[in-house]
């Protein structure tokens, strides 16, 4: 189990440096485009100095890639063991 | 043929970018372009081709370093093959002929110059190009498509063979023999799917919140690589005979992936998951290329549809699975079903599926969990893998009230 979270953690940060110098061309061209037509939508940007974020919630890749790397995987370990032991030992009918 | 030239300090502020898009590269005759639409279906304006001129005057240099550090791919077709309401791919994007395979119909399948800039790899084709998908076809939903390159294409006039990347483009040091090639937008983890219930930067409310939030454009990469790494298979062979002079085991059968930045006609279309199509060349490429394989895959209803042979192995998986689960003593049932089922692989594959909390997967009524996987089944050595095809995207609280 500590091998799979330990390596998980590396294999999301290789992940995250892939794509992370790409972001700024990304938000140029795709940023704003599920905003609705017409109206004054949100532009997301790799990283937003105006993003006041809501808790929990990301608003910018650098920010959601935070909530991944910082919190999703470290609280997932014990949740994922959890739900796999109780798939192996069924609660009795 | 075209051949495509791109020169990074040139591109940012100029048309080449998208700035501002001349009409021969968006507008085919007597059409104004491909038609916005809202989330609630309604014609509104003209689509954004541009990129943010104040994003640029912010990030410039970090877009010069960016554009060199993925490879490039320029598409070049005519105009009204992809913008045109008629004949274009784009316009008629969600059009359905229920065909999982190719879901927008052969008929919409266009001629194409794929012109690749890649390490040690500048080798033009032509082939086709369509667009891939389910909801994210629909310009309501998403306006960034997906793109599935063709370059056997079965009602190709051109007759081409399979491409040959002559330098590796994934990660393996052979060349890889391509027949369709994937360019993904996995439609959740993007800033570009639109929430039907949702105003952008939504606060957490009941029902669906906005997932743009927490894009990451990293679940399925992350996902992919744990899964391939998790059980290490042999290396491509030929009839049992080792290709690679003993080079590290691939791992856990699953495409390989890699980012890429796609101009259309010149005109920046961002970035993409360069992804293989997993078909019958897929697993001969990377298990036995003497061999043959069946491929078959579900689709979103849950339904086992065959890519390449037949889906005769995967029913009577079924079957005996069936046949074991109800008697879960009789370890005779269970010694049937680990002759065809690779134990291991379909093993690794629940635990990367539970381990991201995957909120779009389920189970079809049998032990087996297969919503949205391929599968790949030796004819010769039954031997059937589970591994992901697409849509590893709805996880890791995607939604923020999925908590983790």
């Amino acid at each position: 189990m500590n091998g799979l979270s330990l390596r998980s953690l590396q294999i999301f940060q290789e992940a995250r440096d892939e794509i992370s110098p790409l972001m700024s061309l990304e938000s140029a061209r795709w940023g704003d485009a599920a905003s609705e037509p017409g109206a004054a939508g949100y532009s997301y940007r790799k990283a937003d100095p105006g993003n006041t974020p809501n808790a929990g919630v990301g608003g910018d890749f650098l920010n959601a890639a935070d909530f991944l790397g910082t919190e999703y995987l470290p609280q997932r370990k014990p949740l994922f063991r959890t739900t796999i032991e109780g798939f192996l030992n069924p609660p009795a009918q | 043929m075209t051949r495509s030239y791109l020169f990074t300090e040139d591109l940012l502020g100029t048309a080449a970018l998208g700035i501002e898009p001349t009409d021969h590269q968006v507008k085919p005759a007597n059409s104004p372009g491909l038609v916005r639409t809202s989330s609630s279906g309604n014609p509104s304006g003209i689509l954004d081709y541009e990129m943010d001129p104040e994003i640029i005057a912010a990030e410039k240099a970090e877009m010069i370093a960016g554009l060199t550090s993925a490879p490039t791919l320029a598409i070049t077709l005519p105009v009204e093959s992809f913008f045109g309401v008629v004949d274009g791919i784009c316009a008629n994007s969600s059009l359905s002929n229920n065909d999982s395979l190719d879901p927008l119909g052969l008929e919409w399948r266009r001629l194409a110059s794929f012109d690749p800039t890649m390490e040690n790899s500048d080798t033009q084709e032509n082939g086709e190009i369509t667009i891939s998908g389910g909801v994210s076809r629909n310009y309501r939903y998403n306006s960034k498509h997906n793109f599935r390159l063709i370059f056997n294409a079965r009602n190709s006039v051109l007759g081409k063979n399979d491409w040959l990347m002559p330098a590796a483009p994934f990660s393996s040091s052979l060349p890889r023999m391509f027949k369709q090639l994937q360019l993904r937008n996995s439609t959740q983890d993007r800033w570009t799917i639109r929430d039907l219930n949702a105003s952008p930067k939504s606060t957490v409310a009941s029902g669906y919140t906005n997932r743009r939030d927490r894009a990451a454009y990293i679940r399925e990469a992350w996902a992919r690589k744990v899964f391939r790494e998790m059980n290490p298979l042999p290396p491509p062979a030929l009839n049992g005979v080792d290709l690679e002079g003993g080079a590290e085991p691939e791992g856990n059968l699953i495409a390989h992936r890699r980012w890429i930045h796609v101009f259309i006609n010149g005109l920046y279309w961002g970035i993409y998951d360069m992804t293989e199509r997993v078909g019958e060349d897929f697993a001969r490429t990377y298990l036995d290329r003497g061999e043959d394989y069946d491929v078959f895959k579900s689709d979103g209803s849950g339904t086992i549809t065959n890519v390449d042979g037949s889906i005769a192995q995967w029913n009577t998986l079924l079957t005996i699975c069936s046949t074991a689960g109800f008697s879960t003593s009789d370890t005779t049932a269970w010694e049937e079903v680990l002759k065809i089922l690779d134990l291991d692989s379909y093993l690794d594959y629940l635990i990367v599926n539970f381990y991201m909390n995957n909120r779009d997967w389920g189970s079809n009524g049998t032990i087996l969990k297969v919503v949205w996987p391929c599968i790949v089944a030796s004819r010769i050595i039954p031997s059937i893998n589970l591994h992901f095809s697409d849509d590893l995207m709805t996880t890791m609280s995607i939604f923020p009230e999925f908590s983790p």
